[in-house]
């Protein structure tokens, strides 16, 4: 006898899916579904919040380089202006006031007009500056009479000067008899005495420096 | 599909899931590394925004300080100008020495123009040769020193000129020949950068207007003020008297005695002022102090201008203008501010207290003879007295002022020629007086003021000024 089933083929006993089939296909279903799911939360989620922060702190950024160049040429700027300032003063701390120095030491020699402890005077003058050892000073002089503690008066009277604090040399002293008959008295004491000041320019950096700056 | 068997069917299904798990997790690895470079990049910028911040927030300041620069610059630009500036220097050369009265004979640039081209700053030298008194020297290398223009004296020297006896002079001083060496320098401007421009300069430098006043002190170049001959002699000049040359004024002995009768004075004055200055001295002797004291120093202001001339010895000079010349004007000055503050003194009348002590003094020194000292004594305080007749003082002025009335009427009277040659004395009627070698009989009028009162065989009464006065024969 021929026997016909009528079932549609994968009702048909032994045509249906097995369970384990099953199971296992909704078993990767969901696999699959979850690691595109997770694909797409990274790629479309993760990815793109970090692109649209990165856009944002792009952006941010361009914003603050504009203010950025423009402090920067402030900065340039106060360069600058504090170098040539700097200059100045440099170069100005170099200059020795040599009218200050001369009112001093015509004081000194003056003494307030007590010719008795020293009546000096000088057969001139001569100032030469050097940028590393200072300034020199030459002053051939000459002191009344014949009394020798007179040089030494003088040379203490010099040696309490205001520029003394400058000085980083001074001649001893020593001294020639001298007569001229023309004057009176004609005794004169003649004496060399050269100043030696201390350099004004500071170690290496200093005045002649400074043009190069 | 169907016809698979389950195996098949497990493997397919299998397969192609781990096939698309496989293909996300490698998606998903993808998308974390450019998650991380993003977050790199990212991180990066934000460090580069955190230094722009850092930068932004200094920008007020920078700001600030700029304006401030910028705003000084044009006194930078006086101490170190441009080389255009040269030529105004050369002729602000020529000014100073018209100002000093020096005579330059020289003007030589030392080094060449091209070295500026080296740097910003570029030092110059010149060499400038004059002839010059010590003071017109220092007045003009003072001049240079003080110019808004940093100058530096590097070297100089001086030849005396004082050596003969026909030396050239100038307003009595000798004449020296200097030569000196000044350095400046100038300031190549076109190595600077671009002057940024900053949003609302106007209003941020009117607010640092101060600030702005303060730097610009700061950059100030130290200068000095120098002081002048000041009587002092010039320290390259033989000061010894000259033999061969005979003067007519004193001798320096005898100069010397000048200046010491002079510092005698004028140290006599300073100690009235001292005293007049005293808690315990009392206010009539601190008016006649005062009144000394002014008739003293315009006396010894005199004689100082004429006596003055006679000091040729040029040490002395010295002494005289500092004991003698400033102690004098040093007093003028101290009398000057009492004066002023005397004016700003709130009550100007005399304290009671004062006043009754000049009515008691006056009265005792007229009653003693002393009329002159009485007479002086109002008259050192008389601009105190007018006191107004509501002033409850009014009636110790009045009564000083009738002693002062009476001194001066008996001095004036005491001054009279009035020489009595002889009297007549008629018990029973009017008796005379021989006068100047008239005869004038009681009630008679001498002149207008002058009346005989009443004759006595050894003293005349007379009515002066309505006082009573006798002068005994």
């Amino acid at each position: 006898m021929i026997r016909i089933n009528l079932l549609p083929a994968d009702l048909r006993r032994g045509n249906r899916i097995s369970p384990k089939v099953l199971a296992a296909a909704f078993g990767s279903a969901i696999a699959a579904s979850a690691a595109v799911g997770w694909f797409g939360i990274v790629w479309f989620g993760d990815l793109g919040a970090a692109e649209n922060k990165l856009t944002e702190v792009e952006a941010k950024l361009v914003d603050r380089e504009k203010r950025v160049v423009y402090h920067d040429q402030l900065q340039a700027n106060r360069k600058e202006y504090s170098g040539r300032v700097q200059t100045i003063q440099d170069i100005a701390k170099s200059r020795r006031l040599w009218s200050k120095f001369c009112d001093e030491l015509i004081d000194v020699v003056n003494n307030n007009g007590d010719t008795e402890r020293h009546l000096a005077w000088f057969d001139g003058i001569n100032v030469k500056t050097d940028p590393k050892k200072g300034a020199t000073v030459t002053l051939p002089g000459n002191v009344q009479d014949a009394d020798k503690s007179r040089i030494a008066n003088f040379h203490e009277d010099l040696e309490a000067a205001p520029f003394a604090h400058e000085l980083s040399a001074k001649t001893d002293p020593n001294f020639k008899l001298e007569i001229d008959k023309v004057r009176i008295p004609p005794q004169s004491l003649a004496f060399p005495l050269t100043l030696q000041f201390q350099s004004t320019v500071d170690d290496n950096k200093g005045a002649k420096k400074a043009p190069g700056k | 599909m169907a016809n698979w068997t389950q195996k098949k069917q497990l493997i397919a299904i299998l397969g192609g899931a781990a096939t698309i798990c496989m293909l996300a997790a490698g998606g998903v690895y993808h998308a974390q590394g450019q998650i991380e470079e993003l977050t790199r990049v990212t991180d990066e910028k934000q460090q580069a925004i955190a230094a722009a911040e850092t930068k932004i927030a200094q920008i007020p300041n920078l700001e600030k300080e700029v304006i401030i620069l910028r705003e000084n610059l044009d006194e930078y630009v006086k101490i170190l100008p441009d080389t255009k500036e040269l030529n105004a220097f050369v002729r602000m050369l020529n000014q100073f020495e018209r100002q000093s009265g020096i005579v330059g004979t020289g003007l030589i640039q030392k080094n060449a123009r091209a070295d500026k081209s080296k740097g910003s700053f570029a030092a110059i030298e010149y060499t400038y040769e004059m002839t010059a008194t010590l003071w017109q020297f220092l007045k003009f290398i003072n001049l240079i020193e003080n110019y808004e223009r940093f100058v530096s004296i590097t070297d100089f020297s001086i030849t005396t000129g004082g050596k003969g006896k026909n030396d050239d002079t100038r307003d009595g001083d000798v004449v020296h020949t200097v030569r000196l060496t000044m350095q400046t320098y100038t300031y190549n401007g076109k190595a600077a950068g671009k002057e940024v421009e900053i949003p609302d300069y106007a209003a941020q430098r009117e607010a640092l207007r101060e600030e702005i006043w303060k730097r610009m002190q700061a950059i100030k170049i130290e200068k000095y003020e120098h002081r002048g001959h000041q009587g002092r002699r010039d320290i390259f000049v033989d000061p010894r008297e000259r033999g061969d040359l005979r003067t007519d004024g004193p001798s320096p002995a005898e100069q010397r005695g000048l200046v010491d009768k002079y510092v005698a004075e004028v140290g006599r004055l300073r100690e009235m002022l001292q005293r007049m200055r005293k808690q315990d001295t009392t206010l009539f002797e601190q008016y006649a102090l005062e009144k000394g004291l002014r008739e003293g120093l315009e006396k010894l202001g005199n004689e100082v201008s004429v006596d003055e001339t006679r000091l040729s010895y040029a040490p002395y000079r010295l002494r005289w203008a500092k004991e003698v010349v400033a102690p004098l004007e040093d007093l003028r000055q101290q009398i000057h501010d009492v004066a002023k503050a005397e004016v700003k003194r709130v009550d100007p009348f005399l304290p009671k207290a004062e006043m009754e002590l000049l009515v008691a003094e006056m009265a005792r020194e007229c009653s003693n003879g002393q009329l002159e000292e009485a007479k002086s004594r109002y008259d050192t305080v008389a601009n105190r007295l007018a006191v107004p007749a509501t002033d409850p003082r009014h009636e110790l002025a009045v009564a000083a002022k009738a002693w002062h009335h009476k001194a001066s009427t008996a001095i004036d009277f005491k001054g009279m020629d009035l020489r009595v040659q002889g009297v007549v004395v008629n018990r029973t009627g009017r008796s005379g007086v021989l006068l100047n070698g008239e005869v004038y009989e009681e009630g008679d009028y001498i002149s207008d003021d002058l009346l005989v009162k009443m004759v006595e065989e050894e003293q005349v009464w007379f009515v002066f000024r309505g006082l009573t006065l006798v002068r005994t024969m």
